[in-house]
């Protein structure tokens, strides 16, 4: 998914993962209001009809 | 100049007295370094959200507009590497069309040939047969200098904080250490290859071989292009701080900011002062006219700079947002702002 969403806004992808792929510290990123760091991380499937939001962590204080 | 809230631009005619600002451009992220690119009048940023990573933005504007790169700077996959921020951005010399260089955390030295859009990683240093011995230094393993006079061709030279200088002939295809007389303080090889934990260089360009260092455990010059270093801590009230400078006309005229020691790292007897030399470093003199009696003020190794202007100016900001500056090579300094964000890095150039 990231890979294709960078194809399309180039650049974006490397906004959400870093350059190991790996998911950003402080991005979360939810597949079907799941976090993704609960499933697979970057290695969660995506299915037709999954719904994604990738959000920036509410932290720090 | 970078702040903890975003970009800041003064600007000014050559008389340097009146002071126009534009900013805080790119607001709300940590522009850890902008460069002026003189060849295309473009300005270059570091810019790190805390969120979003590390990415270059481009104004070709004078900051009214940006545009962040598409492909910033990023190590291989697989490399295991991943680039925390850009800690240096320069311009190449008139002679190199297109081409910008940026030193990265972890370090590492990245090239651009298309003025800054995208950006290849040096292998040399990536996979320098060293590498897995570099230790960072407090604020991390980063490259953040890099001198590129253009007077000769393929030349460059880099500081890693704590590896130390490297320099490069055959324009970044290999890379040897140049640490020779730099002592360290806390490691059982006084003298080591590498391994020096080096804050900052600084050159005059008419005199590139002539570079002054400013290492965590001393003041240096070396006459030579890093081939060997001199001690010129001398007279200084300490060997420590962070930014040196060099003048612009007088290749023997050099600045620094000394802090008290690495076990404070606050200015001595809580007075901020810098220092010049006019002598290479033989003999170092306080130039505080116009600074506070008393302040506690933290410049950061990329916080001070000089311009090219005659006489030559200098420029420093704190990590309390305070901005100062000179006309006539520190004797005498004012304060251009008491207000801004905690400032990263302070730059300069004519337009």
């Amino acid at each position: 998914m990231v890979s294709k969403l960078d194809q399309s806004y180039p650049g974006l992808g490397g906004r959400i993962v870093d350059d190991q792929g790996k998911i950003r510290a402080h991005v979360n990123v939810f597949v079907n209001s799941e976090n993704s760091r609960e499933l697979k991380n970057e290695n969660t499937p995506l299915h037709d009809g999954d719904v994604v939001h990738i959000l920036p962590s509410v932290s720090g204080g | 100049m970078g702040t903890k809230k975003g970009g800041f631009v003064f600007t000014s005619d050559s008389k340097r007295r009146e002071w126009k600002v534009s900013g805080p451009h790119l607001k709300g992220n940590e522009i850890y370094h902008m460069a002026y690119d003189r060849r295309n009048g473009a300005i270059l940023a570091s810019v790190v959200s805390g969120h979003w990573g590390p990415t270059v933005a481009r104004s070709e504007d004078m900051g009214g507009s940006w545009k962040e790169s598409r492909s910033p700077p990023r190590f291989p996959k697989g490399t295991g590497l991943s680039v925390a921020r850009l800690w240096q951005i320069k311009p190449a010399p008139e002679a190199e069309p297109g081409v910008v260089y940026a030193g990265v955390e972890p370090a590492c030295l990245f090239k651009s040939k298309d003025w800054g859009k995208s950006w290849e990683v040096n292998e040399a240093l990536m996979n320098h047969k060293t590498r897995k011995k570099w230790q960072p230094g407090g604020g991390g393993l980063c490259l953040h200098t890099i001198i590129v006079s253009g007077k000769r061709p393929g030349r460059m030279h880099v500081a890693i904080s704590a590896v130390g200088t490297l320099r490069t002939d055959d324009d970044g295809e290999s890379w040897r250490f140049q640490n020779r007389n730099v002592i360290t303080g806390d490691q059982p090889t006084k003298y080591p290859e590498y391994g020096t934990c080096v804050h900052k260089l600084a050159i005059n360009p008419s005199t590139p071989d002539v570079i002054y260092q400013q290492n965590h455990t001393g003041v240096y010059r070396s006459d030579d292009a890093g081939d060997g270093w001199i001690d010129i801590r001398h007279n200084l009230p300490s060997r420590f701080g962070f930014p040196v400078a060099a003048d612009a006309n007088d290749p023997k005229r050099a600045y620094l900011a000394p802090l008290e020691g690495d076990f404070s790292r606050i200015p001595k007897d809580g007075h901020f002062a810098v220092w010049g030399t006019d002598n290479r470093g033989k003999e170092w003199f306080k130039l505080d006219a116009g600074l506070p009696e008393k302040s506690y003020y933290t410049v950061l190794r990329d916080g001070m700079v000089s311009d090219m202007e005659d006489p030559c100016g200098l420029y420093f900001g704190t990590t309390t947002g305070q901005l100062f500056s000179s006309r006539d090579q520190g004797n005498y300094w004012e304060r251009i702002s008491d207000c801004l964000p905690p400032i990263l890095s302070v730059n300069v150039s004519s337009t």
